[in-house]
């Protein structure tokens, strides 16, 4: 009876084991950032005018194990300051149907974790919205803190790259170049 | 034997997974927003002349710019009334407060000038606990037209409108709203001998079709209580939302842009072929910008 009961609970524990690494991959072996507070800016230009939807629910990921790098923003978190824009916004990425903005691609620069001075990087990787992935390059700077990482991008789209028609105001019309701009500070996992 | 041969397997296999899961390391996207957005009862804060249960939102800014055209009645010669009196009302609405807002216009005819005040404490929601919208709506207007036959004071140029508002979206496609209202004015003047009736009761029924997100149909109109004899405004408006903007194109019996001018100086009967055509333009604004 003792022996079976010593085996049982050698199984369980081992059991749990097994299930905790499963269930917790990322923590446990890489070496990764992750924070879900971060900025983004969506920045549109009609003549003599430019409005930013901005939002302060950007997911993100870095991964310096497979120095992949992974963000996602739900666009209905976007707002411009005018409800009615927003509305506009929503219906014109087509939230409903399309409700995440996201990138995910790998660091083509090393990041030295150890020097506290701003760096340049680049990644290169997917990034999708309106339901149309382009390959696309995007530079940033990544600044170390004791338990953080700063990382700022910008980079501009063109709409009609994906299937995005803007709303016209009579003969005015929403220019196809669209700023994004990010600035979020992920925590060390 | 066949114990620690099992774990390792399971191990092992734990482990390739981990390897497997750490090297696609794409997150699983989760909404941070997972409610539906309370609905949205009408495109704009009003139809051709009546209030609706939308208000400017706090820190914003409507501009609003209502036209009326002559009747369609005058034919080719006039253009179907384009060449005719036009009416035209010019309004600034402020969203002061979460649910308030305070505005002011000014009307070409007659020179009326109107400040209004909407208060929406209780919104219709998307989970339907509360499945009305309820407000109340009130105005002050002052005719500063010059008379040449009468000296009036400031308190005779004045009147005043009331409305307690009560919508409902049904679906998400039809909205219907109540508005039992009370008008009041100092001073009416009568061309002949006929009792004058400074206060009207009356409820102005409003309604919206959305065809889709960005387009609707609406009407209102105006049964006067206890006057058999009033002739009562209707409208019909084709809307319009897109970047910002709502465009009204509309048609309606009466000209005036004021509630309690729609209700007592109405004249012209939509059923009998009185009709002006008409348009809006309501553009909001950040009262500061981010």
């Amino acid at each position: 009876m003792k022996v079976q009961k010593t085996i049982k609970s050698s199984i369980s524990r081992n059991l749990s084991l097994i299930l905790a690494l499963v269930s917790f991959p990322i923590p446990l072996l890489a070496q990764s950032y992750y924070a879900e507070n971060g900025t983004a800016n969506f920045t549109s230009s009609v003549p003599l005018y430019e409005f930013t939807g901005t939002s302060k629910q950007l997911t993100g990921l870095i991964n310096f194990n497979d120095l992949s790098v992974d963000f996602y923003l739900d666009l209905e978190t976007l707002d411009s300051g005018i409800k009615k824009r927003d509305k506009d916004m929503r219906l014109t990425l087509e939230t409903k149907k399309f409700p995440f903005a996201e990138f995910y691609g790998s660091l083509l620069d090393s990041v030295d974790l150890t020097n506290l001075n701003p760096q340049k990087i680049r990644t290169r990787g997917n990034f999708s919205i309106h339901g149309v992935t382009r390959e696309i390059v995007v530079e940033g700077e990544i600044t170390v803190e004791q338990t953080a990482l700063h990382l700022t991008a910008n980079w501009e789209i063109r709409l009609d790259d994906f299937n995005i028609v803007p709303p016209s105001l009579l003969i005015v019309k929403v220019d196809q170049i669209q700023k994004v701009s990010i600035d979020i500070r992920l925590d060390k996992q | 034997m066949s114990y620690s041969i099992v774990m390792k397997s399971l191990l092992c296999t734990a482990i390739f997974l981990l390897v497997v899961e750490s090297a696609q390391a794409q997150m699983e996207r989760k909404r941070s927003i997972e409610n539906l957005p309370d609905p949205e009862l009408f495109l704009s804060t009003s139809l051709v002349t009546a209030q609706t249960v939308s208000i400017v939102p706090k820190g914003e800014i409507q501009s609003a710019i209502s036209h009326s055209f002559g009747s369609i009645r005058s034919g080719w010669g006039d253009l179907f009334g384009l060449d005719n009196n036009a009416a035209v009302h010019l309004g600034l609405d402020f969203g002061i407060a979460q649910n308030v807002s305070l505005g002011i216009g000014r009307t070409s005819v007659d020179d009326v000038f109107d400040l209004r005040f909407k208060w929406m404490p209780y919104r219709q929601n998307s989970s339907n606990s509360r499945p009305l919208s309820v407000g109340l709506y009130v105005n002050t207007a002052l005719e500063t037209l010059e008379e040449r036959r009468f000296d009036y004071s400031f308190t005779e140029r004045l009147s005043y409108h009331s409305s307690l508002l009560v919508a409902r979206q049904f679906g998400r496609k039809i909205t219907l709203q109540l508005s039992p209202s009370i008008s009041h004015f100092n001073t009416l003047i009568s061309q002949d001998d006929s009792p004058l009736q400074h206060t009207v009761f009356s409820t102005l029924f409003l309604g919206r079709l959305q065809l889709n997100e960005r387009n609707s149909l609406s009407f209102e109109t105006v049964p006067i209580l206890l006057d058999p004899e009033a002739i009562h405004h209707w409208a019909f408006s084709y809307e319009i939302e897109t970047g910002g903007h709502v465009f009204q194109l509309f048609l309606q019996s009466g000209y005036l842009f004021t509630e309690q001018y729609i209700i007592k100086q109405t004249t012209d009967s939509f059923w009998d072929g009185d009709i002006r055509l008409g348009f809006a333009i309501h553009r909001v604004f950040e009262m500061k910008k981010k």
